[in-house]
């Protein structure tokens, strides 16, 4: 009685195979006409390319050049400079010292903390009013305070102003009574 | 070359990690033909398999402190061979490997050799190695190294494993699909005919 017949893959795997499951499988096929025929056609697709992967001879040279190479000096040693300076590594760190700078120049001329923008619009707003803005209710800053002229009693130089006599004097001169006294 | 006995390549390869040079240029006509052979069939160019393969002994006879395990010089040397093959690929930065016309004339010249040798056997033949070459061809490479490895070098799926560093599973997995579509190249050729 043939047992259950293994999977294609199994079968497949047994042409070369050497575990367990391949010697099973190869049994199996034995005693199975349609595993033995899968199991047959591998094997002569695989005869077929072992042929055509015939052994072909390497060059009787190739010794000489592998000894010629192991025989020959060993390159000296490179210095730790000259192999910092390799273009392979140079380019990175001039790429990362270049990146640096950028960072540092940014850093540097980046603007300080300014006013607010509230308090900058209000003084943009005061500045208009104070130089080209017309005099008004809606002037803030008593700007026509300052332009009107000075008259009455708001004025603080009244009294040079007017030029009067001074009290308590006789010609209203405050220096005529020291003048009489001889100083 | 007659395979060397376990003991007798252990107590050669540790003459060359002396530094015994008669005992590297045993060690390099024992393996050279097995490697040089594996190369080819991933690359599929004679001149390049040839300088891959000198990289390789090169590589492997400098480096002979590296390699713990003795016994396993020939797996060390494949993966040595198969890395210089990787790294070829990956400077020419294409996996595309161009058919060797010269292989391909060799082995239909090969076919030629035959006890019957006609005009019409010939070109079959020629064919043939066409459609097996083009297979090889377009397999991917880790599916062809695996390949190759296992039916070319008759090498055990757990050998193959070490050499490519890959799981049991996956390399079955690729000498599986890898077989199928050398079959089905087959086929195609054999229904077409």
């Amino acid at each position: 009685m043939v047992m259950s017949c293994p999977s294609y893959k199994e079968i497949i795997l047994a042409v070369a195979g050497d575990g367990e499951a391949a010697g099973a499988a190869r049994r199996h096929a034995r005693e199975c006409a349609a595993c033995s025929a899968i199991l047959e056609e591998q094997a002569r697709v695989d005869s077929l390319f072992k042929a055509h992967c015939a052994p072909v001879e390497p060059s009787p040279f190739l010794w000489a050049r592998i000894e010629a190479r192991l025989t020959q000096p060993a390159p000296a040693p490179e210095s730790r400079w000259s192999s910092l300076f390799k273009p392979a590594r140079l380019y990175p760190l001039a790429a990362a010292v270049l990146l640096a700078a950028l960072i540092a120049t940014a850093v540097m001329f980046r603007p300080g903390p300014g006013p607010s923008s509230e308090t900058m619009l209000a003084d943009m707003e005061g500045a208009y009013y104070r130089t080209v803005a017309p005099v008004g209710e809606d002037n803030p800053f008593g700007v026509q305070d300052v332009m009107e002229p000075l008259s009455g009693d708001d004025n603080p130089f009244r009294l040079t102003a007017e030029a009067g006599p001074v009290a308590g004097t006789s010609d209203g001169n405050p220096f005529t009574e020291a003048i009489a006294e001889g100083l | 070359m007659d395979e060397l006995k376990e003991e007798a390549l252990v107590a050669l390869v540790r003459r060359a990690v002396e530094g015994e040079a008669e005992a590297s240029h045993l060690l390099y006509q024992h393996f050279v033909a097995r490697i040089f052979n594996f190369v080819i069939g991933l690359v599929r160019v004679k001149e390049d398999a040839e300088d891959i393969t000198q990289d390789a002994f090169v590589q492997a006879f400098q480096n002979m402190h590296a390699l713990k395990d003795l016994a396993k010089f020939e797996q060390w040397l494949y993966r040595i061979a198969r890395n210089e093959v990787y790294q070829r690929f990956r400077r020419k930065k294409t996996a595309e490997v161009p058919l060797d016309t010269e292989l391909i004339t060799s082995i239909a010249g090969d076919d030629s050799k035959r006890a019957d040798p006609n005009p019409e056997d010939q070109c079959l033949g020629s064919e043939l190695s066409k459609v097996i070459e083009g297979a090889l061809s377009d397999l991917p490479l880790k599916m062809r190294e695996v390949f190759i490895l296992s039916v070319v070098h008759d090498k055990s799926y757990k050998e193959i494993s070490e050499i490519v560093n890959r799981s049991l599973l996956a390399v079955k997995t690729d000498i599986y699909r890898a077989r199928v579509f050398a079959k089905d190249a087959i086929k195609k050729y054999t229904t077409r005919g």
